[in-house]
């Protein structure tokens, strides 16, 4: 049977703050107080809210885990007493599963611990029968939020809604129990660990455009820096290092609009930022795919994976520590907020020579010329075509997304024809980048270890090295097709057609 | 859903508190469990203190099947609900012969319920009649009490033999011993001799307990005001024995 206390979140619970002072229950009825209990219960989530994106509650008590999702209870589990996890640290459940869809690699942990305390009482007829359960559940500091929970006994309907009229208790407000116990515990769920998108409007001083973009994304990746010191999860140094790409990426799309040397001055710090963290990610990135890689080769090879992954673990380790060791460095917490100081005030940085231009004008003639230069390097594409290539035109596509997610308002029709086949293509040239970097990767393994690398680890390098290489050429071939799809004749006129010259807008 | 039946043509043999007990020991083993009590005495009714109803229609065209859903009340131990006894089952044969295939209509209105419940256990009334016709067509299991006592044997006898004069499976006949002294000789001798002559009974013996008769000072199962006992033990083996039997343990 199911707690009262989880069923005080659902659906079903009434406000019960101002309780009727002497509830009196219906004729024949008697009322008998049934057990109190009093504990602690955690509210799991990622650092993103993750579980709570997406619709679901994960609560702790003790070991025990209860997932809900509206307010129903989905599936329970046990679990680690302390301490954050993921989901692939929890046996083989139905809720594992559910966690791994909704939390995927990032780690779950409490977000807030709730006082609750729970009495369960039982009203009874002439006969002794039970013919009604209903729990109070406190929740917060001091109790302050009641709730009632009404158990109903199937064939009795007409005593449980007597037995409520007696007791009293509102409708619940909206938000319910679980939001208002969290705010009155300081906790409130955000649910991107991503930069609010800025406003910008066609008509915005390049200039002033440009430094709404870059100082939430600086900000977004100062925040997160936290988390790769601790080392919570991956997804840390993963946004830390997108929010680096995109302000410096703003920066070199849109040159011009600040004076070139300051620019060039930040670009390169960031450069360096992201840098030091490269090698972490690789390692992040090959060690997030480990089972997958694992399971990829036959049996009598997969110790020695293990063993090769083991050996990737301990360089993660001593990676991690020099990163954490660089972002903790007082010249790095000064250096970040000499960066943002830059951005956060319109004198910050120098007016470059298109500083006053307007923010549609001069996306309007990026995103033409971006687009006809990815269908001048996609023209010649074929089968023999080297990988470099085809990572140029990755990064020509990079350029074109960013550059019309920055200023989707300024180009809207643009945006809106692109976003479907660049996003397609994106997917697909990520995929093959992946796996060309996982196999660079290994043969970059093999080629420093030279003769020193045992026999069976050498077979499993070479192994995956090609395993890697065949999901890549797949990966590849998918990445040719959208890219003809993306720069087709039809699609660059639509295009050019959708941004009218500048001088027509903006005379 | 598995349909297990508490049955004997004879009375007194401890049907009901078989019924009562077994019902009980599913729902304590995580079966979402209904007894049906089909005997107008209404005596495992009484037990768990629920009102006998009235409400249960019994129609000329077919048991109701909304009215069964109507009728049913949890009991105080979640997990387990209860088709109340109806005064109105004193006509039950005669509207079941009204009925076409008035055979296999209780069999028609559990498969209604097979969603709803894991296990569903029938308390019968003693006798044979069209409605216990019903009963044979309708379980899965048929458990008979029987005191070790030449009456209660020679009934025994008599039920496999109507199944055998109306070509009914008899191996879902399960007897076991009910009510059992063993200081009694007879009872003794003949717990000794029946089990060859019928080889379905099953190892579980339920030995005669004052606490037995105590469920009616109780009106609960006799788990829940003395586990420890002997026969509130048996009832408890009872159940895993069964429920190995249909797969279910």
């Amino acid at each position: 049977m199911r707690a009262a206390w989880m069923e005080a979140f659902g659906p079903g619970a009434r406000d019960f703050s101002a309780p009727s002072a002497d509830p009196a229950m219906p004729a024949g009825l008697v009322l008998s107080p049934r057990a109190v209990e009093e504990f602690e219960v955690e509210v799991m989530d990622t650092p993103s809210w993750g579980l709570w994106g997406a619709g679901l509650v994960l609560f702790r008590r003790g070991s025990s885990l209860a997932l809900c999702g509206k307010g129903s209870m989905m599936a329970e589990a046990a679990g680690p007493s302390e301490g954050g996890f993921f989901w692939w640290d929890l046996r083989k459940s139905e809720l594992g599963e559910r966690l791994g869809e909704a939390a995927g690699i990032r780690k779950i942990d409490a977000v807030a611990r709730l006082g609750v305390a729970a009495r369960d009482f039982e009203v009874s007829n002439g006969e002794g029968k039970v013919v009604f359960r209903f729990g109070v559940v406190s929740v917060g500091r001091a109790g302050s939020l009641r709730v009632l929970v009404p158990r109903p006994l199937r064939g009795y309907g007409a005593e449980a809604e007597a037995c409520c009229l007696a007791l009293g208790g509102a409708e619940m407000r909206e938000g319910g129990l679980l939001e208002r116990a969290l705010a009155d515990a300081g906790v409130s769920p955000h649910l991107s660990s991503g930069p609010a998108r800025a406003e910008i409007p066609p008509g915005l001083p390049a200039a002033e455009a440009l430094r709404r973009v870059v100082s939430p994304a600086l900000e977004t990746a100062w925040k997160n820096e936290e988390g790769i010191i601790r080392d919570t999860d991956t997804e840390f140094l993963h946004d830390y290092r997108v929010s680096l790409r995109k302000a410096r990426s703003a920066l070199g799309l849109l040159s011009g609009a600040l004076d070139a040397a300051g620019v060039s001055r930040v670009r390169d710090a960031l450069g360096l930022m992201a840098a030091r963290t490269n090698r972490l990610r690789d390692l992040d990135v090959y060690l997030l795919a480990r089972r997958d890689h694992e399971d990829s080769v036959p049996e009598v090879l997969r110790p020695a994976v293990r063993a090769l992954f083991d050996s990737l673990s301990e360089e993660r380790t001593r990676e991690q520590a020099s990163v954490a060791s660089a972002l903790l460095a007082p010249r790095h917490r000064e250096l970040t907020q000499e960066i943002s100081a830059l951005f956060d005030r319109p004198d910050g940085l120098a007016p470059g020579p298109e500083a006053e231009v307007p923010i549609a004008a001069a996306v309007s003639a990026r995103v033409a010329r971006r687009h006809r230069k990815i269908a001048k390097l996609a023209r010649d594409l074929g089968a023999e075509t080297p990988d470099a290539q085809l990572h140029a035109i990755r990064i020509q596509c990079k350029k074109l997304r960013y550059l019309l997610e920055f200023f989707a308002a300024a180009v809207p029709q643009a945006a809106t024809i692109l976003e479907h086949p660049l996003r397609r293509l994106q997917n697909r040239l990520g995929a093959f980048n992946d796996a060309s970097v996982q196999r660079e990767f290994l043969l970059d393994l093999w080629q420093h270890a030279g003769p020193g690398l045992p026999p069976d680890r050498a077979v499993a390098v070479g192994t995956l090295a090609g395993l890697l290489h065949a999901q890549g050429a797949g990966f590849r071939a998918g990445a040719q097709r959208a890219l003809e799809a993306l720069t087709s004749p039809a699609l660059l006129k639509s295009v050019r057609r959708s941004l009218p010259p500048v001088n027509t807008i903006y005379p | 859903m598995k349909i297990f039946a508490s049955y004997s043509i004879k009375g007194g043999v401890g049907k009901t508190s078989l019924s009562v007990n077994l019902s009980y020991a599913f729902r304590c083993a995580g079966l979402q469990t209904l007894l049906v009590d089909l005997d107008p005495q209404g005596a495992a009714t009484f037990y768990f203190r629920v009102s006998s109803t009235e409400k249960f229609p019994l129609k000329g065209d077919g048991l109701s099947v909304s009215g069964l859903r109507e009728a049913i009340r949890e009991s105080d131990y979640s997990g387990l609900d209860i088709l109340p006894a109806s005064p109105s089952y004193r006509k039950f044969d005669i509207a079941l012969d009204g009925m076409r295939k008035s055979r296999k209509q209780l069999r028609f209105l559990m498969d209604e319920l097979a969603s709803d419940y894991d296990a569903v256990v029938l308390d019968c009334p003693p006798g044979l009649t069209l409605l216990s016709e019903n009963v044979f067509r309708a379980s899965d299991l048929l458990l008979v009490p029987v005191i070790p006592t030449v009456l209660s044997s020679r009934t025994l006898a008599q039920a496999y033999e109507f199944f055998a004069g109306h070509d009914l499976p008899a191996g879902v006949i399960r007897p076991f011993f009910s009510m059992v002294q063993s200081s009694h000789r007879m009872h003794h001798d003949l717990m000794a001799t029946l089990p060859a002559e019928f080889p379905a009974f099953l190892k579980t013996a339920v030995p005669h307990a004052a606490s037995v008769e105590k469920m009616g000072l109780h009106r609960s199962p006799i788990q829940t005001f003395d586990p420890d006992c002997p026969a509130a033990r048996a009832y408890a083996a009872l159940s895993l024995e069964v429920l190995a039997l249909r797969g279910q343990s």
